[in-house]
């Protein structure tokens, strides 16, 4: 029973990173439709920026809202200047894909080029430890933690209450009628994916400061994980991304601690295949249905 | 010509084949059907690991140094057939769960997932194709032919890769350039419609993925016969990517355009990096493959999204305008 | 030519009722007409006659048999050929291309034959090419025949969808909204060919929102409102009845 705690415990943290992330690209997904599979290269440059800043010795969490700030830009730099002039170029929702691709591969190698193939890691002291019951947490994961929290209920409250939001909403659940309506979609989009951008960089930082070292791929590799969570919970629903990451947070850890630490991530795709055989629109998202039905 | 730079030659044609092998039958799938097989290097893999254990005999023999699922010593050509065969079948159990139940956009994203899924397991699982080290000791079916020098044995070897080559693209021509192919590139064009006029869009789409799925064994098996080695650091899921990029560059649904695609960008661009003034470190060479491979697919997609050799306008009418005369043709004016 | 009974049937969307129980029947060798307001259900009752929408409930019985829940390849199979409400053409392939893919599905089709059987399949392909090409004349499409069918006009698009439909021979034919978004010059070209398949004994069904087309060629007709028929009958009556005047006005 202890085990199981405390793999939840860790199942929580790990949930508390894709939630940031997930929400991030899910989000972006549903305002653009565009699948960008260079989140994970944004989530990597901007955990480099961190760690630049904090190994001339700035703190890991002034680093992170630098990170946050420079995942924003970058985002948003990269739709301006490729997504965007591809999309108008006329290329279709597959083409784009690849272009997201190139994209990744491109930033991804291009920085391995540059810091090389070693690991790195942040001045980051993991903080005290807090006893629950079976499991153990430290200050660190904690505040990753909160933050996810915040930024998830952030999300949410803006989805819901602010006009860009409602404006991100209509935008998601019908482009054209949006346009009519007159909503300014080309800085609403812009704003999507700075956002977006904003919570890749978080999540990067999060991301690195669990895995405690990291390289120049971490962040493409972690996206994978990412987008399953994502598309767990169904693609476009922000709740939808939380729910995922929690299952697939927790399925990992509790995976790892009963089975084989290596193939935790396995156990995590088996339940997403799963859940998408049986219910292909995945588990949240009334979106999605309908995304499903018009297409 | 030296005994190394025969050799060179000899990996290059090698190479050539088996990457235009492989990029054919992505052409299949995506130039000409449209499907976007984000797992396509986990057959070529298959391939490759089938051909390795039909051919390398019990793991309990060479000294029990690698541990791998089954082991025989079939003789030439068995290991090749049965390597297409897995392909084959691999690709038909993921079909039926990618292709047959799930919408489109999330058809390619799963296919992603399971990409990354077959490598973990193939680096974790160590007793299925010894783990992360991978299989060594692949024997050549050209070091069967005793009384040959190594060298000739190599150029055996070239010969049969040409000749497989040959073979998957008479296949390609036969498939594509047919009323089948007709089907296919109406899967590609418009599914409703295609369904609309009776034809069933996901047995095409299921028949391609297998046919393609064996071509991709089949470069997997040769490969790896050359090589003599296959490790799970080398079918990567990027490196679908790479043949992505070859059909795009060569032309989508072209039979030869890919050809030449593949060509250029499996092999030549692997080739430029090595001669270009910025050192030997092999990460940072790696990496430079990788950034141009990727600038390439963006460039192409932007200026020649058709590729180099465009798919063919397909005529049918044999009846063509009466010529005119050739002197009215050559000096109209009349100097 | 088929005849096409539909009892009950019923289609909704997470709590809208789209098709709310719907009974008609369609005699062979008519043009009947659909008409209604939108939102009225009229594509999805096409749709579901087509396969490619799947009825919660219901039966729709062509000549007796009933095929609903099949889906598209299979109906189409059977005879009952669609076009769609937005021209739908292969954009890639040239307009022979188009037109050839409406034949019904051959043998020539299978990996089998294409790959080994070259002759046979060249030969009944040639067949195909003299018809496409006569279609393409009467269609005044064939100095078109080899361009990309996606670089033609949308009125240019219709005429192909409707080529290659009537490639199919179909026993039951399914027309959605067959003159939307086409240019004036072309709508009497569109109607003179449904009214020249409706003389050859075709069984045609008619979805449209203008009164006036419908009005102009067909006889019986299924006013829908609200996923409900209202009325069914002659056009005469049918535009007298109070009940389809409100349901215009209001729809």
């Amino acid at each position: 029973m202890a085990v199981f705690v405390s793999a939840v415990g860790f199942g929580v943290v790990t949930a508390a990173i894709l939630a940031i992330s997930a929400v991030g690209f899910t989000l972006q997904f549903s305002v653009t439709n565009v699948f960008n599979l260079a989140f994970g290269s944004v989530m990597t440059l901007s955990g480099f920026v961190a760690y630049w800043l904090n190994a001339a010795g700035l703190n890991v969490w002034v680093a992170m809202a630098a990170a946050a700030l420079s995942g924003g830009l970058i985002s948003l730099a990269i739709n301006e200047v490729i997504y965007t002039p591809f999309i108008r170029h006329g290329l279709n929702l597959f083409g784009m894909v690849i272009v997201t691709i190139s994209v990744a591969v491109i930033f991804d190698h291009g920085l391995q080029a540059a810091v090389g193939p070693t690991f790195f890691s942040y001045v980051a002291p993991a903080g005290r430890a807090f006893h629950f019951a079976d499991f153990v947490l430290t200050r660190q994961e904690l505040i990753i933690i909160g933050i996810a929290l915040v930024l998830t209920i952030l999300v949410q409250v803006g989805l819901q209450y602010t006009r860009v939001g409602k404006a991100m909403r209509g935008l998601a659940v019908n482009a054209s009628l949006a346009r009519a309506c007159g909503i300014p979609t080309r800085q609403v989009i812009a704003l999507a994916w700075f956002v977006s951008g904003v919570l890749a960089g978080i999540g990067g930082v999060a991301l690195f400061l669990d895995t405690s070292t990291f390289t120049a791929t971490t962040g493409s590799e972690f996206l994978i994980v990412i987008i399953a969570a994502a598309v767990l919970g169904g693609i476009g629903s922000p709740r939808g991304a939380v729910l995922g990451a929690l299952v697939v947070g927790i399925v990992t850890e509790v995976g790892a601690a009963y089975w084989n630490p290596e193939l935790k991530d396995v156990l995590a795709f088996g339940v997403l295949i799963a859940v998408l055989l049986v219910r292909p629109q995945g588990l949240f998202s009334r979106l999605a249905t309908e995304r499903a039905i018009t297409r | 010509m030296s005994a190394a730079t025969q050799y060179y030659i000899a990996t290059i044609l090698v190479y050539i084949c088996v990457n235009v092998i492989a990029s054919w039958g992505l052409d299949l799938q995506f130039g000409v059907t449209g499907v976007l097989n984000f797992a396509f290097i986990i057959f070529q893999a298959a391939g490759a690991y089938t051909a390795a254990m039909l051919s390398l005999g019990p793991s309990s023999a060479s000294g029990s140094f690698q541990h791998y699922l089954i082991g025989v010593h079939l003789p030439f050509p068995l290991p090749l057939i049965g390597a297409m065969l897995v392909g084959g079948a691999l690709s038909a159990l993921i079909g039926l769960i990618t292709l047959r139940r799930l919408r489109s956009d999330y058809q390619a994203m799963v296919m992603l997932v399971i990409s990354v899924v077959a490598t973990l397991v193939a680096e974790s699982v160590i007793g299925l194709a010894n783990g992360s080290a991978g299989l060594s000791l692949i024997p050549n079916p050209a070091q069967a032919l005793s009384g040959f020098t190594r060298q000739t044995q190599t150029w055996f070897f070239v010969g049969l890769c040409v000749i497989c080559m040959l073979i998957v693209g008479a296949v390609m021509y036969a498939l594509v350039y047919s009323p089948y192919g007709r089907v296919l590139r109406g899967v590609r064009e418009n599914e409703s419609a295609v369904e609309a006029m009776g034809r069933n869009a996901t047995r095409a789409r299921m028949q391609v993925f297998v046919i393609g799925g064996a071509m991709a064994a089949l470069s997997g098996a040769l490969l790896a016969q050359f090589i003599g080695a296959w490790a799970p650091s080398g079918w990567l899921y990027p490196e679908t990517f790479v043949f992505f990029t070859a059909v795009i560059v060569g032309g989508r649904g072209s039979v030869s355009g890919v050809a030449i695609g593949a060509a250029l960008v499996a092999v030549g661009i692997q080739q430029a990096v090595q001669y270009m003034p910025i050192g030997s470190d092999p990460t940072l060479l790696a990496a430079l493959e990788w950034i141009i491979t990727g600038l390439v697919t963006l460039i192409f997609l932007w200026l020649r999204p058709q590729g180099l050799l465009p798919e063919r306008r397909r005529r049918y009418r044999r009846a063509r305008p009466a010529r005119l005369a050739r002197a009215e043709v050559r000096d109209p004016v009349g100097t | 030519m088929s005849e096409l009974a539909v009892q009950g049937l019923r289609k909704s969307y997470g709590g809208v009722h789209a098709v709310d129980g719907v009974s008609f029947e369609i005699p062979s060798g008519s043009l009947t007409g659909m008409i209604g307001p939108n939102g009225a259900g009229k594509s999805t009752v096409l749709g579901m006659i087509a396969g490619a929408i799947k009825p919660d409930h219901g039966s729709i019985r062509l000549d007796g048999h009933d095929i609903a829940g099949l889906r598209s390849h299979r109906t189409a199979r059977r005879g009952v050929i669609r076009t769609f409400q937005a021209a739908s053409v292969f954009p890639h392939m040239t307009v022979l291309e188009n037109l050839l893919l409406g034949t019904p599905p051959w043998t020539g089709e299978r990996i089998y034959a294409s790959m080994f059987l070259r002759g046979r399949w060249r030969r009944e392909e040639r067949t195909q090419v003299a018809e496409a090409l006569a279609l393409l004349e009467r269609l005044e499409l064939q100095p078109h025949a080899d361009t990309y069918a996606g670089e033609l006009s949308g009125g240019q698009k219709r005429l192909v969808e409707l080529g290659r439909v009537m490639m199919a021979r179909p026993s039951l034919l399914l027309l959605d909204e067959p003159v939307a978004g086409v240019s004036r010059t072309l709508v009497p070209v569109i109607e003179e060919i449904i009214a020249e398949l409706r003389r050859s004994g075709l069984t045609v069904l008619l979805v449209e929102h203008e009164l006036a087309v419908v009005e102009r060629l067909c006889s019986p007709v299924i006013v829908l409102a609200q996923g409900r028929v209202l009325v069914q009958g002659e056009m005469a009556e049918v535009r007298a009845h109070p009940e389809v005047r409100r349901a215009y006005l209001v729809g």
